[in-house]
């Protein structure tokens, strides 16, 4: 572990309570709405310049008293539609427009269950954003540290992001 | 519990939502469920329906929507001549007591929260109709 990632993690950890509530709120969403087994894999933290994973990104716009940032779910394809699948009692094996939005209601699940634990704080949630193939940017710039817990499916990863103070843009 | 043959509204902004929400009500043998993708085109088709003499008799509604919300639509549908008993049942992910308590104070029939099974739609439904002829008798 190199100095400067010891001191963001030193620095910036992530309550325990928020971290735990992310994941039990994820698990539960997969599994009581897509009917799917959803393991928690960690989580790691990204400052600055960060890729992102995933061909499917839902986010919701967050406003506090102290932050104003983003919480994302970034999904590859195959891991989005056995979701979706498991969501309808359907058998789709490509997405179209109209298979989307089911990312959107997925993180809005999840933060929606998150929030009910947040009772320091207000927390303002806007209507989910949907981004995908072009839409995807390069990646996040994240002036302050930020989370990705990573989870795991049958049909592979996907990543919950809170990111206070981020936001999505493109390299120049 | 309502009859099969109810006339369900079906609410959401999200396609997949109305999808899901709509093959659990006939799953459980509702077979007059149409949607509607926001709370402005949810009232006009209330509107147009009762007025034609084949009123929606049961709406099912998510909270969170462009234009017009679901709590929007229930004050809304609430004020009308057409709507002021009609049976609405709001979805939302969230369940923070202000919102409840604004659900109710607008004469909400039921809440339920997100994630949920076809079961606890269920037992929703079966509250929300108990209520009902509870206070009419």
């Amino acid at each position: 572990m190199s100095v400067n990632t010891a001191r963001f993690l030193r620095d910036a950890e992530m309550p325990t309570g928020l971290m735990k509530a992310i994941v039990a709120a994820t698990q539960n969403a997969i599994r009581v709405q897509c009917r799917r087994a959803c393991e928690s894999r960690g989580t790691r933290v990204l400052q600055g310049w960060g890729g992102i994973g995933g061909d499917l990104i839902a986010t919701i716009d967050l406003e506090s008293a102290s932050f104003r940032g983003f919480i994302a779910l970034c999904l590859a394809e195959r891991a989005y539609l056995d979701l979706l699948n498991g969501m309808l009692g359907e058998s789709y094996d490509s997405l179209s427009p109209e298979r989307l939005d089911g990312a959107s209601e997925l993180l809005n699940m999840i933060f929606g269950q998150v929030k009910t634990t947040l009772t320091d704080e207000k927390i303002q949630m806007a209507i989910p954003r949907l981004l995908r193939g072009a839409g995807v940017p390069d990646g996040l710039l994240l002036p302050k540290p930020s989370w990705v817990l990573q989870f795991r499916t049958g049909q592979g990863e996907f990543q919950v992001l809170v990111a206070p103070n981020g936001k999505l843009d493109q390299r120049e | 519990m309502f009859p099969r043959d109810t006339s369900v509204l079906v609410v959401d902004d999200m396609m997949t939502m109305r999808k899901l929400v709509k093959k659990a009500f006939t799953s459980l043998g509702f077979n007059r469920v149409t949607e509607a993708e926001n709370g402005a085109v949810a009232f006009e088709k209330i509107r147009f329906l009762a007025q034609s003499g084949a009123p929606i008799q049961l709406i099912i509604s998510d909270w969170n929507m462009p234009e017009m919300t679901g709590i929007e639509l229930l004050k809304k549908v609430r004020e009308s001549s057409f709507g002021r008993n009609t049976p609405f049942i709001l979805l939302t992910a969230e369940s923070e007591k202000s919102q409840v308590l604004e659900a109710l104070q607008a004469r909400v029939s039921g809440y339920l929260v997100k994630p949920f099974t076809t079961d606890q739609i269920s037992e929703k439904l079966k509250a929300v109709y108990d209520g009902i002829h509870k206070k009419a008798a």
